[in-house]
C-alpha cells in the first residue's frame, strides 16, 4: 500500500494494490463503500496520493508499465462513493495535485495532463516526449497560483502555464532530481543525486540556496513548522538518515541514521513527532524539534505509508494491510 | 467477565508494584487492522 491513507471528516480512505479503493470508517475499520477498478480494464493498483476537494476524492490507478496495461484518474463522493467522473489514461503513479478548478498528475510515459475538476475533461497534455524502458517512478508535479512544476525523467524541470501547457522556463539541473518538487513561498524545493537539497527561484529555475546533505534525499520531502523533513539514502552502503533541515535551506538541523533505509514515502509530520516506516515492519515516531527517538510500533510488513488523522495514525504495508493506532 | 476482570485487575496491580507504566509500551496503541488482500 503506496497511497497515503487518507482522512475525510469520519472516513479512512485507502486505494490498494490489489486493485480496490476503500472508504473505511476510521474508528472501527469497517468498510463503509468500495470501488473495484478491475472492472475498468487492465489495471492493478494505486501509487499515488489522492487530492481531496469539498465532498470529492479524485486518484489515479496504473498497472506499473505493462505494454497492456491502462490506468485512470477517479473522481469519487466521499460520503457515497458515487463516480462522479473517470478518465482514462496509460496508468497514472503520481499524487493528483490541485490547480484552481483544476486537477494535475503524470504518466509512466512522462505525460501529463491538466483535467477540468468538475467535468474530468481534458484541459490540456503536456509530454517530455522521452521514454521510460526501466519503468523509473516519476515524480509527483507541485503547483503555483498560475504554473504548474514537474521534472521529467530525464531530470529537467519544467515550468508550464497553468493556462495554457506552454513551457515558461526548463532547466536542467546539475544533478537528477531524486525527490519531488514542492513549491512554498514562491520557491522549489528538491533533492538531487548529488546529494543536495536545492531551493530554485519558481520565476526563473534558478538556484538560490544549495545545501549539502549526508546523502542522496529520496521520496517526497515534508514541510511543518518551519521546517523540512526529509529522508536520505546511501545505497551502496546500505545506509539511510531522516534528517530535519531549516526552512530555507541553510543547515540540518537534526539527523538520524536508519540501516538500512527508510520505506514510507515521506517523513510523516503527527503532533509533536516526525514519523518514518521501515521493511522490518517498524513505525518509529522522534521528538521534531530534536530527533529524539519518542516510540517505536512493531506491525508485520513493509511499511510503505504512514496517514493520520488528528487523534489517529494509520500505517499501510506493501503486504496489503493498514493498521490504525490510537494515542491515548 | 468475572475471571477476566479480576485477571485485569491482578495484572495491572503487579505492574504497578514493579513499576512499569500504565501506558506501556509508550506511543500509540493499535485499534484495529484491516486487510486489502495485496
Amino acid at each position: 500500500m503506496f497511497s497515503t491513507p487518507t482522512v475525510v471528516g469520519d472516513n479512512l480512505f485507502i486505494g490498494s494494490c490489489a486493485g480496490k479503493f476503500y472508504a473505511l470508517d476510521k474508528t472501527t475499520g469497517r468498510i463503509r463503500w468500495t470501488y473495484d477498478i478491475h472492472r475498468d480494464g487492465n489495471q492493478k493498483s494505486f501509487h499515488g496520493d489522492p487530492l481531496v476537494i469539498g465532498d470529492r476524492i479524485i486518484i489515479g490507478t496504473d498497472y506499473s508499465c505493462d505494454p497492456k496495461g491502462i490506468g485512470h484518474v477517479y473522481s469519487f463522493k466521499t460520503t457515497t462513493g458515487q463516480l462522479r467522473w473517470k478518465h482514462r489514461s496509460t496508468g497514472v503513479p503520481t499524487d493528483i495535485i490541485r490547480q484552481g478548478s483544476r486537477v494535475f498528475f503524470g504518466t509512466f510515459h512522462d505525460d501529463w495532463s491538466l483535467l477540468d475538476l468538475e467535468s474530468g475533461k481534458v484541459q490540456w497534455t503536456f509530454s517530455s516526449g522521452l521514454t521510460n524502458p526501466e519503468c523509473v517512478m516519476i515524480h509527483s508535479a507541485t503547483a503555483a497560483e498560475s504554473r504548474l512544476f514537474l521534472s521529467s525523467l530525464d531530470g529537467t524541470v519544467y515550468a508550464l502555464d497553468a493556462e495554457t501547457g506552454k513551457v515558461i522556463f526548463k532547466r536542467v539541473l546539475p544533478a537528477t532530481p531524486t525527490t519531488s518538487l514542492v513549491f512554498r513561498d514562491k520557491s522549489l524545493y528538491v533533492g538531487t543525486e548529488d546529494q543536495k537539497l536545492l531551493r530554485l527561484d519558481a520565476r526563473t529555475g534558478m538556484t538560490i540556496t544549495e545545501l549539502r546533505m549526508e546523502a542522496t534525499p529520496t521520496g517526497k520531502l515534508s514541510f511543518a513548522e518551519g521546517r523540512w523533513y526529509v529522508f536520505l539514502e546511501n545505497r551502496p552502503q546500505r545506509q539511510g538518515y531522516l534528517a530535519a533541515v531549516d526552512g530555507e535551506l541553510t543547515a540540518v538541523v537534526w539527523k538520524t541514521a536508519e540501516s538500512p533505509t527508510w520505506a514510507s514515502g515521506r517523513p510523516h509530520f503527527w503532533k509533536s513527532y516526525v514519523v518514518a516506516g521501515n521493511c522490518r515492519g517498524e513505525v518509529a515516531a522522534f521528538n521534531a524539534s530534536d530527533g529524539r527517538p519518542e516510540w517505536t510500533l512493531k506491525v508485520p510488513g513493509c511499511v510503505r505509508s504512514i496517514g493520520d488523522s488528528r487523534d489517529m495514525l494509520f500505517a499501510g504495508v506493501q503486504e496489503g494491510t493498514v493498521f490504525a493506532f490510537r494515542l491515548e | 467477565m468475572f475471571f477476566t476482570s479480576k485477571l485485569a485487575y491482578a495484572l495491572a496491580s503487579l505492574a504497578v508494584l514493579l513499576g512499569v507504566p500504565h501506558n506501556y509500551p509508550p506511543g500509540p496503541h493499535l485499534v484495529w487492522k484491516f486487510d486489502t488482500g495485496g
